[in-house]
């Protein structure tokens, strides 16, 4: 699964809507439950630890990559 | 999204098959849709009730459960108990949960929640009293607390044989699936998520269990494929003395042969060959015998299976097949969406022929009750939600913001959502800015014999002479339903008065997160003014003296 495609089922919006800009602040259904649920998803999918550091500097999709990229699974 | 049969029956078929990858978001959101179907079911959709009541975050569970329910047969409403709210709502008979008339009640509880044993039998207790329900204890994860051994051992002594008690092994589940993987990660401390949500799936299966006994929807034949399912090999390719029989598998299906489930064999081959290889291989396990029926040709197998059914005489939603063949499969389940369609590895963990052990006789179960509750030794220490919040000892300490709290106060206003009346979002320079202008900002602080929550509320207060105004008031969800926020509109109400005012205006802004303080106001006594764009204005004329909730010892210093 690519990360828009996690985003697109975990948040129950169109993966076409998704950008880097994509957060919180602009998408309801980005609450703190499927925030978490969104670091254990891309956690499983991409075998990766999050440290909880990580977690709580997620502010937008952007934000997601970043870390994805520092542990070079994307 | 709005639901339809058999595309549901579809969409949660194609879930279990993708097994280990399937994304929990979109169980999910099936479970939540699955909520708002109003339609007419299918014949062979059998409904449900359940509650769910835990004492920590089980966000999530419940809608995966009604989804995978769906796999079953199943149609399930759920109710799933606000947050750390399970005491209140067991202990109070006219509540919700009562009200929805729930048929399975899932309790599941962490030892650390727990008073002592009279804790969670008077919750027992109170549920069988209160309702009709299937009420499934989940026993306690050991690895939680030294206690939890040994109330695990009177759970199985006291309920052992109780038809309407059931206990789930939770503790066994959470071993099986690895304690450090699932329980008490490093997200415990996350919005007290305890138990990982890729664990929600395997769980809900196994939960499925009680829902599938308690709504009959149990199935009674096994169908199996045999190359590639019971046997590593294909008979037309490599010969009867090529294949290798799949012990585990064919121990799995034996078990259950010996539960009372029927087996035939659906499969294209030849059927001389292939009945041959279960009479003359030496490490076959599954004999002839053991067969009820087969249809062992070239025919579809959609249609062979529509004749193991009228040869049986059984309903197809009775049925099971497990093929290797993803093609195979989807013939079958488009043609009967009833018909559970799984992969083999999926047989081990499948609920779907769990039985129910209510007979006749446990149908009478007030007097079942009754015995039950001679049989237990234990007092009822707390018989309502009042007893129980009582005992609770809850000490609430109402007090001005102070420099060290400023920060604290800001992110509770920037983080709570539920009930949270204006869902206003103040910086910490907000918060002081307040302070130099002489209005008032509270902090509300609690404990209990289980610990010290910290400040868990807020309410910030504008002053003039004849009135005040509540510009904002929240408090934590996870303090909710103990009347502390009884507690804190008294202590407003009471200050105002005092300092001379005759009126204390409020408003209640709607957003999709805070229907739950809807009526507080209403409910405290206030007065509506004015309703318009989901903004609705309150007055309460200061009178009399507000009481405080009995079980609260207050503290302030002003």
């Amino acid at each position: 699964m690519t990360t828009e495609e996690i985003l697109s089922k975990v948040l129950g919006i169109p993966a076409e809507s998704i950008n880097d800009e994509t957060g919180p602040s602009n998408t309801p259904s980005w609450d703190s439950f499927n925030a978490l649920l969104l670091i254990t998803e891309f956690e499983k999918t991409f075998k990766v630890e999050f440290s909880l550091d990580e977690v709580s500097e997620i502010k937008k999709v952007a934000d997601i990559k970043k870390i994805l990229e520092k542990y070079k699974v994307i | 999204m709005s639901i339809k049969f058999p595309e549901a029956k579809f969409t949660i078929n194609r879930l279990v098959s993708e097994h280990k990858t399937a994304s929990i978001g979109e169980y999910i959101s099936f479970g939540k849709d699955i909520q708002s179907f109003s339609g007419k079911l299918p014949p062979y959709m059998r409904e449900t009730r359940v509650a769910f009541l835990a004492s920590f975050t089980i966000q999530g569970l419940p809608e995966v459960v009604a989804a995978r329910a769906v796999f079953h047969n199943i149609f399930s409403k759920i109710y799933t108990a606000p947050y750390n709210q399970f005491n209140q709502k067991i202990l109070d008979p006219k509540c919700d949960l009562y009200e929805f008339d729930p048929k399975v009640v899932f309790l599941i509880l962490d030892a650390p929640d727990i008073l002592n044993k009279d804790h969670f039998h008077t919750l027992i207790n109170s549920l069988q009293k209160n309702s009709k329900a299937l009420i499934v204890v989940s026993n306690f994860v050991e690895h939680s607390s030294s206690l939890s051994r040994p109330m695990n051992d009177d759970l199985k002594a006291v309920y052992k044989n109780s038809s309407w008690v059931k206990i789930f092994d939770f503790d066994g589940f959470v071993k099986t699936h690895g304690k450090d993987e699932i329980w008490y990660t490093k997200y415990k401390d996350l919005g007290d998520m305890r138990l990982l949500p890729q664990s929600f799936v395997d769980l809900s299966e196994a939960l499925s269990s009680f829902l599938i006994s308690q709504t009959g929807a149990t199935k009674k034949c096994l169908i199996f494929d045999l190359d590639l399912t019971i046997w590593e090999g294909t008979l037309s390719e490599d010969g009867r003395a090529g294949l290798i029989p799949d012990k585990k598998i064919q121990e799995k299906i034996l078990s259950l042969s010996k539960e009372g489930v029927l087996l035939a064999v659906l499969s294209k081959n030849d059927e001389e060959s292939a009945l041959d290889v279960f009479e003359k291989h030496p490490a076959m396990l599954i004999g002839k015998k053991d067969l009820s029926a087969w249809r062992i040709n070239w025919k579809p197998k959609d249609q062979n299976l529509y004749e193991i059914a009228r040869e049986l005489n059984l309903g197809v939603d009775s049925f099971v097949v497990i093929d290797d063949s993803p093609l195979e499969r989807a013939i079958i389940e488009r043609r009967f969406p009833e018909v559970a369609v799984m992969a083999p590895e999926l047989l081990y963990s499948y609920s779907g022929f769990s039985k129910s052990n209510i007979t006749e006789e446990d149908q009478k179960r007030k007097e079942l009750y009754d015995d039950e509750r001679k049989r237990q030794d234990f007092k009822e220490s707390f018989g309502s939600a009042e007893d129980f919040l009582q005992e609770l000892d809850i000490k609430v300490e109402i007090t001005p913001v102070r420099a060290e709290t400023i920060a604290r106060t800001s992110q509770l206003t920037q983080k709570t959502n539920q009930f949270n009346m204006t869902t206003r979002r103040y910086s910490e320079e907000d918060v002081n800015d307040f302070v130099r202008n002489g209005h008032d900002v509270i902090t509300v602080r609690a404990k209990d014999r289980f610990g010290d929550y910290g400040i868990i509320g807020v309410a910030i207060v504008l002053k003039e002479e004849e009135s005040w105004h509540i510009d904002l008031l929240l408090l934590s969800c996870r303090i909710l339903g103990r009347g502390i926020e009884n507690a804190l509109i008294a202590h407003i109400a009471n200050s105002a008065k005092k300092s001379g005012a005759k009126l204390l205006c409020a408003e209640f802004i709607l957003t999709s997160k805070n229907a739950i303080a809807k009526n507080f106001y209403s409910d405290s006594g206030f007065a509506v003014v004015e309703e318009k764009n989901g903004v609705t204005k309150y007055e309460l004329a200061l009178k009399g003296e507000f009481q405080i909730p009995s079980h609260l010892t207050i503290t302030n210093d002003n």
